[in-house]
């Protein structure tokens, strides 16, 4: 697992990739916060809100190699060939790619730490947003771990968990404007409207809950969808 | 290896097999769905949830929970719309968190009704449409009593721009008002309030418009009577003196007077205002309880007891008594403008029972208003409260009044909170009830920065075009070094 | 060492490997051959335990790869027919993520990669990234790849692909060097490999095994006896119909013209006829000019058992 992580790790760091989404990452916060810093606003909550929603464009890019290069490759045999499980094998590439989010997370708090530098405050209600970004982060890169497991070709795994994202965050823009009971299973369902939660100050049970079990379970069908495929192609 | 073995290794291998791969792979997709649908139903039902707001926004006070135990009538808030078309980032999505609160409790019911599709509702609710709803309104009610709370009963706001009306909220009154209300509306009794009018006093219609909403916030009713020409109804339970610029009648002081062998209460208020008036009549009524108006103004000299630049703003500090209990924690200061001394006489009565509420600094001066008043040096009493334990009759004399005055809580409205607290205090203890309601506004937290402009421009300029330049640079030295290995 | 029992693998409707069994002893070099799509590189996936038999049991040293499958996957090194290399790495970088897949211990991954290199010519190029590396030395990477870990068996499939003669030999070698100690699977449609290398030979074809024995017993039964060539004087028609009177011939055609009433003959037999082809001619007064053995391509076997195994059918 540590294995199959260290490499993908490396691999993201060794090439641009990484760094482009990074830097792009980052680029997004900081056009969002230099206004903040000229109105002397030191709310850093609303961008992480925001970030939350730049995580769309991202995540499809950082898992869309990520199982589909290996089957591509043929390196596929070599991970499934080795004395390791393939849950193990799911859940180090999960790993690494969460390990550059986490990057992009910790780079992030820059800016928190910007405004305790301006005698700003750094509150519990950030803290427990970036608690809910982490665990946002987890489940949308599971999706972007799924997508990337339906398909060979990389551009199309991104494009898959680019629109499943988008979907998401539509079907929580649009659980308000329904309403009634598909509103509220849109809204139950809504990975960002859970985000939300955090982010307005809220540190709910059923939010944490919800966020783990769902990374879990779309890595669970990742594993059960690689061994279909094995059972039903050559 | 035995024959029994290999075929239940055979049957092990088959059921593994049909388990990962076959139609029972369907099977194990779908139950373990289900297994996630499972879990977070019962999760959403665990309402374990922690506010982490600096302003505690999604929070109830102690007060608040206290009154919600002790609720023996069962009330119902019906939100006038469809909670589920609000949208993270209304504001009314944090009153519907709030209010999951209150529904935890086993007397409080929470509903929200669409009135736009549930016009009958409506009609039943308010036939006379006496209470004015509106879509987006919440109604709190108990019984017959119905109390209407809308957007700016929760969210103190300013105009943010004159031109387009935008409105920014600065802070929730949420838990008050809806605090306020349930207590409004489940009380047994209601205590009503009357602010005497016939001397130009502050009333709820002048100078105590603001303050007087926070008493209706607080369940009490409002009423206004002109003592020389009307005789106190039954339902009055306190009389409120605010400011006179006359000294009362004679008839009005027997009125009074009566009123309080009733077992009533009466507020009296006043500022230091230079009138040749002595104010006899009003001294004659305080002097049956031991206390007087001192003819003085109060000038502070310790500058911690006066607002910075204007010695006759003060701030008194709170003494310690069975009054002040409620308050006394967690006080904030309140600010007094243009205050008198309270004098306590040294007559012996046993039957009064006398408690000093705020008290100046020692480096306090008086300075005598009239000729013969001479300057006295000291701390001195701004407010006392009398009992007597006769009639149950109780007596609040305060020297100032303007403390609660609108212009005043606008001006300075960091001070509004201790006002409004030591106010509100002052008339539960008239009004006789232990269930004081101190639920204070919560401010938006501002995370403010302070920063100038070129500091800004330095820092921000280098997030937006150096950060990201040095990591794109980073990942560019890294592929060109690989490139070629 | 390794046991294969009533394998069968169905995609869908298809039948990639119908029913197949075979054993491999410790220490033994098995060919595995068939034509394209027969199963081959379809059973060499399962018994690496990169695919799952639909039915059927495959064991390495005892341990089933459905129940067991770390205790196979670690006896096994692995060469699929494309490497499975990670271009992104440099060969140093990858072996050294293999030894870790594979769990081989720190402390003695680096010396046992320094030997690997050594034993497939990597030494020289062990700093270069794969992606830049020749089709030749990828796929040096990719037998080092497989012989990370110090795996028992090896199975590899078409390990010279690629390969100029010169590196082929090479391989050659290295393979035979390693089976001294190792139980080796080795597909090949090169058959002068399999007869080189190997001690034993499967054929697979529409996935059944078509024959198994030694590569010399094959080649012969095959070679020699099965399938003649012959240049014969005399009447056309005469020969074909007195050929075709003798026991045992199953087939014979003229193929070409070879001279004045001289005709090419290619003819199947199911048992040695030469003698009785000498006197026959002989008594039609049609001398036999030139007689030969078919210089056999892996597809003429591949052909000749595959058409046995029809009609056994």
């Amino acid at each position: 697992m540590w294995t199959v992580a260290k490499r993908e790790i490396g691999s993201y760091f060794k090439s641009p990739i990484a760094y482009v989404l990074i830097g792009l990452f980052i680029l997004l916060i900081s056009i969002f916060f230099w206004p903040r810093l000229q109105g002397s606003r030191g709310d850093f909550i609303s961008i992480l809100g925001d970030m939350g929603f730049f995580l769309i464009f991202i995540v499809p890019i950082l898992t869309m190699k990520i199982l589909a290069e290996d089957r591509k490759n043929g390196t596929e045999v070599l991970l499934m060939t080795s004395p390791t499980s393939l849950f193990k094998i799911v859940l180090g590439k999960f790993i690494a790619a969460y390990t550059v989010f986490l990057v992009i997370t910790i780079i992030s708090l820059i800016y928190p730490i910007i405004i305790v530098i301006f005698s700003g405050a750094f509150t519990i209600q950030l803290a427990g947003g970036y608690l809910g970004f982490l665990l946002l982060g987890g489940a949308f890169i599971s999706i972007g771990v799924l997508a990337s497991a339906s398909t060979e070709n990389q551009i199309i795994a991104a494009i898959i968990s680019f629109v499943a994202l988008l979907v998401m965050w539509v079907a929580d823009t649009l659980s308000a404007s329904v309403g009634g009971v598909v509103g509220t299973v849109l809204t139950w369902i809504s990975l960002i409207s859970r985000y939300q939660v955090f982010t307005k100050g809220i540190l709910g049970f059923a939010e944490v809950i919800y966020l783990i079990s769902f990374t879990a379970i779309i890595l669970f069908l990742t594993v059960r969808l690689i061994e279909r495929r094995r059972w039903t192609q050559g | 290896m035995t024959e029994k073995n290999t075929n239940y290794d055979v049957k092990k291998i088959e059921r593994s097999r049909k388990l990962k791969y076959g139609s029972n792979a369907i099977i194990v997709m779908i139950s373990s769905i289900v297994v996630f649908v499972m879990i977070n139903l019962i999760a959403s039902w665990i309402t374990f949830e922690v506010d982490l707001t600096p302003e505690g926004l999604y929070s109830i006070g102690d007060q608040t929970k206290s009154i919600l135990e002790n609720l023996t009538k069962e009330v119902t808030v019906y939100g006038l719309f469809d909670e589920t078309k609000i949208a993270d980032d209304n504001s009314y999505s944090k009153i519907i968190d709030l209010l999951k609160k209150y529904n935890a409790y086993d007397n409080v019911k929470v509903e929200y009704v669409n009135p736009n599709t549930n016009v009958e509702f409506m009609n039943n609710l308010d036939p006379d449409n006496v209470l004015g709803m509106t879509t987006n309104n919440f109604v709190v009610v108990c019984g017959d009593y119905k109390k209407v709370l809308k957007y700016y009963d929760f969210f103190e706001s300013y105009a943010s721009d004159y031109n387009t009306f935008g409105v920014v909220d600065v802070g929730s009154k949420a838990e008050l008002s809806l605090t306020s209300a349930i207590n409004y509306v489940s009380r047994d009794e209601r205590t009503t309030i009357l602010f005497s009018n016939g001397h130009d006093e502050f009333t709820d219609d002048y100078d105590y418009i603001a303050v007087s909403e926070k008493f209706t916030l607080n369940g009490f009713k409002i009423g206004r009577i002109n003592l020389y020409n009307e005789s106190i109804p039954d339902e009055a339970d306190i009389i409120v003196i605010a400011n006179p610029t006359s000294d009362l009648y004679p008839e009005e002081v027997k009125k009074l007077k009566e009123f309080m062998a009733a077992g009533n209460s009466v507020y009296v208020l006043m500022d230091c205002m230079i009138t040749n008036d002595r104010f006899t009549n009003l001294q004659s009524f305080l002097y049956d309880y031991n206390v007087q108006l001192g003819y003085d103004k109060i000038k502070e000299y310790d500058t911690d007891f006066y607002l910075e630049g204007n010695q006759y703003y003060i701030f008194p500090e709170l003494i310690r008594s069975d009054v002040n209990e409620p308050i006394y924690e967690n006080f904030t200061k309140l600010m007094a403008p243009n205050a008198r001394s309270i004098n306590i006489l040294r007559i012996l009565n046993n039957n009064l029972s006398i408690q000093p509420l705020l008290i100046t600094s020692e480096k306090t001066k008086l300075e005598g208003i009239y000729d013969d008043i001479k300057d006295f040096s000291g701390a001195a009493y701004v407010a006392v409260a009398v009992t007597d334990s006769t009639t149950n009759a109780k007596l609040l004399l305060s020297g100032t009044a303007s403390f609660m005055q609108d212009q005043i809580l606008i001006n300075y409205s960091q001070y509004d909170a201790g006002a409004t607290k030591f106010m509100l205090n002052n008339l539960n203890w008239l009004e006789g009830e232990t269930s004081e309601m101190f639920i204070e506004q919560k401010d938006f937290f501002v995370n403010s920065i302070i920063i100038t402009t070129k500091q800004a421009n330095t820092v921000g300029g280098f997030l937006v075009y150096g950060l990201p330049s040095l990591i794109l640079l980073a990942g560019l030295i890294v592929y060109l070094r690989r490139r070629h290995l | 060492m390794i046991e294969i029992i009533n394998l069968t693998k169905k995609y869908g409707q298809v039948v990639a490997v119908n029913n197949i069994s075979f054993s491999v002893q410790k220490g033994e070099i098995l060919g595995f051959l068939g034509p394209n799509g027969a199963g081959k590189s379809t059973t060499m996936n399962i018994i690496t335990g990169y695919l799952p038999s639909t039915a059927g049991t495959v064991k390495v040293d005892g341990f089933d790869i459905l129940t067991h499958p770390e205790e196979v996957k670690k006896r096994i090194g692995f060469l699929p027919e494309a490497p499975p290399l990670y271009r992104d790495m440099t060969v140093t970088e990858y072996l050294s993520f293999v030894s870790s897949l594979k769990k081989v211990p720190k402390n003695k991954q680096k010396g046992q990669m320094a030997d690997i290199m050594e034993l497939v010519g990597l030494t020289d190029h062990r700093r270069r990234l794969i992606d830049n590396l020749s089709k030749g030395y990828r796929q040096r990477v990719g037998l080092a790849q497989a012989l990370v870990g110090n795996p028992e068996v090896l199975i590899l499939d078409e390990p010279t692909v690629g390969l100029d003669p010169k590196q082929i030999i090479e391989i050659r070698r290295v393979i035979k060097a390693l089976a001294q100690e190792r139980t080796i699977i080795l597909s090949s449609h090169i058959l002068p490999e399999v007869s080189a290398i190997c001690e034993r030979v499967v054929i697979i074809n529409k996935g059944v095994i078509a024959a198994e024995d030694t590569p010399q017993r094959l080649s012969s039964d095959i070679n020699q006896f099965l399938k003649l060539t012959m240049i014969i004087k005399g009447d056309q028609n005469l020969i074909v119909n007195t050929a075709k009177s003798i026991d045992g011939v199953k087939y014979i055609e003229a193929s070409a013209k070879a001279g004045e009433n001289t005709y090419k003959y290619v003819m199947d037999a199911d048992k040695d006829v030469r003698d009785e082809m000498f006197f026959k001619m002989a008594g039609i007064n049609c001398p036999i000019l030139e007689s030969k053995p078919s210089t056999m391509t892996l597809e003429d076997i591949f052909i000749n058992v595959v058409t046995k195994g029809t009609e056994v059918n």
